[in-house]
């Protein structure tokens, strides 16, 4: 039967299959294999995953140990043998996009991954920036890993945020990486400093968002910053009206089923959950749940909403950095969320299964257009398809 | 759209008149929604030449198109329940249905083929699909073959 199915066919087939089945697939006979190595599959692919939220993968980190799970079945924790591995010494999950990862290791070696196609780059090293005078403290660095679709190019961000105890004032340096120059470059200082939480930049509407302040005074409202990775510009994310004012609350930003989503700690006895339905519209904020003392968790310290399940009726989070739990939006309920194989002290990640390589992806590789070799119909327009 | 009470005329390639509610194939298929659209068909004389589409398969397209037009509130177990009854049938008339839906641009039955074969390959080895989609020649030189066989075992 496949001999006689039209390519167009086959393509959108196997557009919608896991990448594991594909890289196996890939031995299934010549053609497929051309076909699945071709950029126009590979991005073909990538889009039919985004659009469609499956394939979605959790990974945990912990330690110097990265462990993968199926997000749809959270059926078991699989070990991933990643890049910098650095004996017992911590690594970080700096982001992921695309079905990339950036890790970065105690030695500062950053590295982007395809875990599926095992596949790595290790990315020019970059100094730590100096203090510049004596009475300034290096106060945190964070990072953002994003794509800028109108460069197609893959773009990592690194802030590094100084305090000067003495002056009272701080500067937080940019520095922008990008894959299509391989080089990092410096871009103009942030005109804010960053928050308690040491979140890596969220990337959802081609942006990157931390949570920041403005000044250095106590009870100073945080806010959520937007770097734009195309214009590479900072700007601030209109923020909904909260009722809370004084700014006696720390805040926080994740990713929730593709729209940007801020986690407001009010006290140590609730968190609300919001998200912004349509992104840059400050009306479309909206208040997902909350979480009270009511609910049985030991601590609402930290929290970080990942993904809904398939039904949508449940969100999975991460529950300070230990465990993950489900939060059901119609019962209003908190059950924890048992993987077999598990570690204990986690760091989640959700991230998408694709073929994409840490490389830039070159268009006309002539697997671009298939044309159905022996189709002679006289309605040949109508077999048109739309790839 | 279509007028409900109108008929349109297909004709398969034995030949074989099967009149149909032109609303239920406007609705489904693109090509003869454009044909509608466009003026293209003649209530009085047209019939719509479908060589390529035998008479059994013509039936059963038409059957899809009938059931989906006048079912389309039913519940989404009830539907996927008629849909996976509807496609109980061999590789055969599976690659018939699919090269019809194809060539009358019936989205959702394409749709619907589409997983079933997906469903069919996935968590598949290489030989069983090369069994399931009857691929006689793999493309590979010995070589290449007996290269992936080694560095692949697990696979096949």
């Amino acid at each position: 039967m496949a001999d006689l199915l039209p390519p167009e066919v086959i393509t959108d087939i196997l557009s919608r299959l896991p990448v594991h089945s594909l890289i196996r697939f890939r031995c299934t006979c010549k053609s497929w294999r051309s076909l699945i190595d071709s950029t126009h599959f590979i991005l073909l692919h990538l889009r039919t995953s985004l659009s469609s939220h499956s394939h979605s993968t959790l990974v945990l980190r912990r330690d110097s140990e990265l462990y993968q799970v199926n997000l749809g079945t959270l059926d078991r924790a699989i070990e991933l043998n990643h890049p910098l591995m650095c004996y017992s010494n911590s690594i970080k999950v700096l982001g992921s996009c695309n079905g990339l990862l950036c890790l970065c290791n105690v030695a500062e070696d950053i590295a982007l991954w395809n875990p599926n196609i095992r596949k790595h780059r290790l990315l020019p090293y970059l100094p730590a920036e100096r203090r510049e005078r004596d009475t300034t403290l290096f106060a945190a660095r964070v990072y953002g890993f994003g794509y800028d679709s109108f460069g197609e190019d893959y773009k990592l961000v690194r802030i590094s945020y100084f305090v000067d105890l003495h002056s009272r004032t701080f500067y937080s340096h940019v520095k922008l990486y990008s894959l299509r120059v391989d080089s990092w470059k410096s871009l103009p200082n942030m005109p804010y400093g960053l928050c308690c939480a040491r979140t890596m930049g969220v990337f959802v509407g081609g942006a990157l968002h931390w949570v920041v302040t403005r000044k250095l005074e106590p009870d100073q409202p945080d806010l959520i910053v937007a770097f734009d990775l195309r214009l590479e510009s900072f700007s601030e994310v209109p923020l909904p009206e909260t009722g809370n004012v004084n700014g006696n609350f720390e805040m926080d930003v994740s990713l929730l089923g593709g729209c940007l989503c801020m986690v407001e700690h009010r006290g140590s006895t609730r968190i609300d959950v919001w998200v912004m339905e349509e992104y840059g519209s400050v009306d479309s904020w909206c208040k997902l749940f909350s979480l009270t003392e009511h609910h049985n968790l030991r601590s609402l310290k930290s929290v970080k909403p990942l993904a809904y399940s398939g039904d949508g009726d449940r969100v999975l989070m991460e529950h300070d950095h230990k465990k993950l739990c489900w939060y059901s939006l119609k019962d209003k309920v908190v059950s924890e969320a048992k993987i077999p194989g598990m570690p204990h002290l986690i760091e989640a990640t959700v991230y998408v299964g694709t073929l994409v390589p840490p490389t830039l992806l070159i268009k006309s590789d002539g697997g671009a257009k298939q044309k159905h070799g022996d189709d002679k119909g006289r309605r040949r327009r109508y077999l048109l398809w739309q790839f | 759209m279509g007028s409900p009470l109108k008929k349109i005329m297909l004709c398969s390639s034995e030949k074989e008149i099967f009149s149909v509610e032109e609303q239920v194939m406007v609705q489904h298929s693109v090509i003869i929604n454009n044909m509608i659209e466009d003026g293209s068909y003649n209530y009085e004389e047209s019939k719509i030449p479908l060589d390529c589409v035998d008479s059994k398969t013509l039936k059963k397209v038409i059957d899809y198109c009938t059931y989906h037009t006048h079912h389309h509130n039913d519940n989404q177990e009830d539907l996927e329940a008629w849909d996976a009854q509807f496609l109980n049938v061999d590789s055969n008339g599976l690659y018939d249905l699919l090269m019809a839906a194809n060539y009358l641009e019936i989205r959702n039955l394409l749709d619907l083929i589409y997983r079933t074969i997906k469903n069919m390959i996935k968590g598949k080895k290489i030989d069983e699909i090369r069994r399931i989609l009857n691929i006689k020649d793999h493309g590979f030189t010995p070589e290449e073959e007996e290269q992936n066989r080694k560095e692949y075992p697990h696979f096949y």
